[in-house]
């Protein structure tokens, strides 16, 4: 059936929604769906001409069966490539949220599940943040969304690490050590893992 | 919460001991009473901006000054640690001295937090409506209005067009160039269904009226609805968004 595959793309793009990592790319999908629309393509295509052939005839009951089918095929084409779109709109999302997370680098198991356009679009979209961000220097535009509270906090380690210089002088990333500093010096620790506010 | 009460207790007791030290005087006074208008400002800015489904105008003067206040304390936070460590052994520095500078430093923390709550926000906006903007933004442009009055900071243009063209590239590189030539735009109203996300103005809002003028607002159906000052209520962006561009409305 028509339409099929697009709705196997959508409940997969709505898996997605609710996963934290992106999964897989379904390539095999999207290209059988654009295939699917390219032979309804050709499906119009032959309509059409039929139509042209029988315009002549005053078989008017003939001609509207073929409208309807026509009208339908042209629907199915405008539903599977808004199925494309939504997917890949959502995929584009996702990966938009991970250039914010400040995950760098990017896990290579997450990059392996783009496709090559969707690696693309990742690097191009870091560059275009990085780019917006050095506009505003004196704000960390990728810093926590929740306020702040205290200047200095307590973290223990959770990942070994290697030493951390600030403002205050070093201190060694070693697992389960804790330690009492600045905010905005950890927060990045504390958002890729290795820290763990307290 | 309490926390925020307590800081502005502290600061205020800086501000008229400050008064007895004249050197500093002066500058703490006039920078204060401006930066606490600035201050309640930005909060405003930032809660319409986050509760608002459109993008609201940015606020190009507001910002501009947030940013240099908050480039100003952080160079006078740099010298005044210099300071600090240069005198720390004679004792000219008293014990007070590192808490003020705490304090300014946490102060800095807060507006920034807020400053990037309202990037936050309008970025996220202009990501979900891209298309939408783009289209607006067309016509605004073509109507030449001044700076001030744009709709969307230069970096956010640049931001919205080039976020545009990599998304663009995205679609057209994963299915888009394999489609049929009547399927390929982007935006294509023409087959009958319309792809564009734009903002749902319909949205229930709540809001808090500030004026002291009263506001009726007219709900359909012949019903109005009167806002009184400090009164709290939920209403369809929609109504409201008028009042709300004028500053008689803030968004809770």
């Amino acid at each position: 059936m028509y339409g099929d595959l697009a709705n196997k793309l959508i409940l997969d793009a709505k898996r997605t929604a609710n996963l934290s990592e992106i999964p897989l790319y379904q390539a095999d999908l999207v290209k059988d769906i654009v295939k699917e629309v390219q032979d309804l393509k050709n499906d119009a295509d032959y309509l059409m001409e039929q139509q042209e052939l029988n315009g002549e005839d005053d078989d008017a009951e003939q001609s509207k069966i073929n409208q309807c089918q026509l009208f339908v095929t042209m629907l199915s084409m405008t539903r599977n490539k808004r199925c494309l779109l939504a997917y890949e709109n959502l995929r584009a999302n996702k990966i938009d949220e991970f250039c914010w997370l400040n995950l760098d680098p990017i896990t290579d198991s997450t990059l392996d599940n783009l496709s090559h356009a969707e690696q693309e679009y990742y690097k191009n979209y870091q560059d275009l943040l990085m780019d917006y961000k050095s506009k505003y220097a004196d704000i960390d535009l990728s810093g926590t969304l929740e306020p702040p509270t205290n200047i200095f906090i307590d973290v223990r380690v959770l990942r070994n690490g290697g030493e951390v210089q600030t403002e205050y002088g070093s201190f060694n990333l070693i697992k389960d050590s804790q330690f009492y500093v600045r905010k905005s010096d950890v927060e990045r620790l504390i958002q890729q893992g290795y820290l763990e506010e307290l | 919460m309490s926390n925020e009460f307590d800081i502005d207790d502290i600061l205020q007791e800086f501000d008229q001991r400050s008064k007895f030290a004249p050197k500093k005087s002066q500058k703490s006074a006039r920078s204060t009473s401006s930066s606490q208008t600035i201050y309640n400002e930005l909060t405003t800015a930032m809660l319409n901006e986050r509760m608002a489904p459109e993008l609201l105008p940015y606020k190009h003067e507001l910002l501009r000054n947030v940013l240099d206040q908050i480039s100003n304390q952080q160079q006078y936070l740099l010298d005044s640690h210099e300071y600090g460590d240069m005198n720390a052994q004679t004792g000219i520095v008293s014990g007070d001295f590192k808490l003020q500078l705490m304090i300014i430093e946490t102060d800095i923390e807060r507006i920034n937090y807020l400053v990037r709550l309202y990037l936050r926000a309008r970025l996220s906006k202009i990501s979900k409506f891209t298309i939408h903007y783009i289209k607006t933004t067309v016509d605004e442009s073509t109507e030449s209005l001044s700076e001030s009055k744009s709709l969307l900071s230069p970096e956010e243009t640049e931001y919205m067009t080039k976020h545009f063209k990599i998304l663009t590239d995205l679609y057209n590189n994963s299915f888009l160039k394999k489609m049929p030539d009547h399927l390929r735009l982007l935006d294509n109203e023409s087959s009958g269904e319309n792809m564009v996300v734009a903002p749902d103005v319909n949205e229930p809002v709540f809001i808090k009226c500030i004026t002291k003028d009263l506001i009726t607002v007219p709900l359909g159906d012949g019903d109005e609805l009167e806002l009184e000052e400090n009164g709290i209520y939920v209403v369809k962006y929609r109504l409201i968004q008028k009042y709300v561009s004028i500053g008689d409305v803030v968004l809770i």
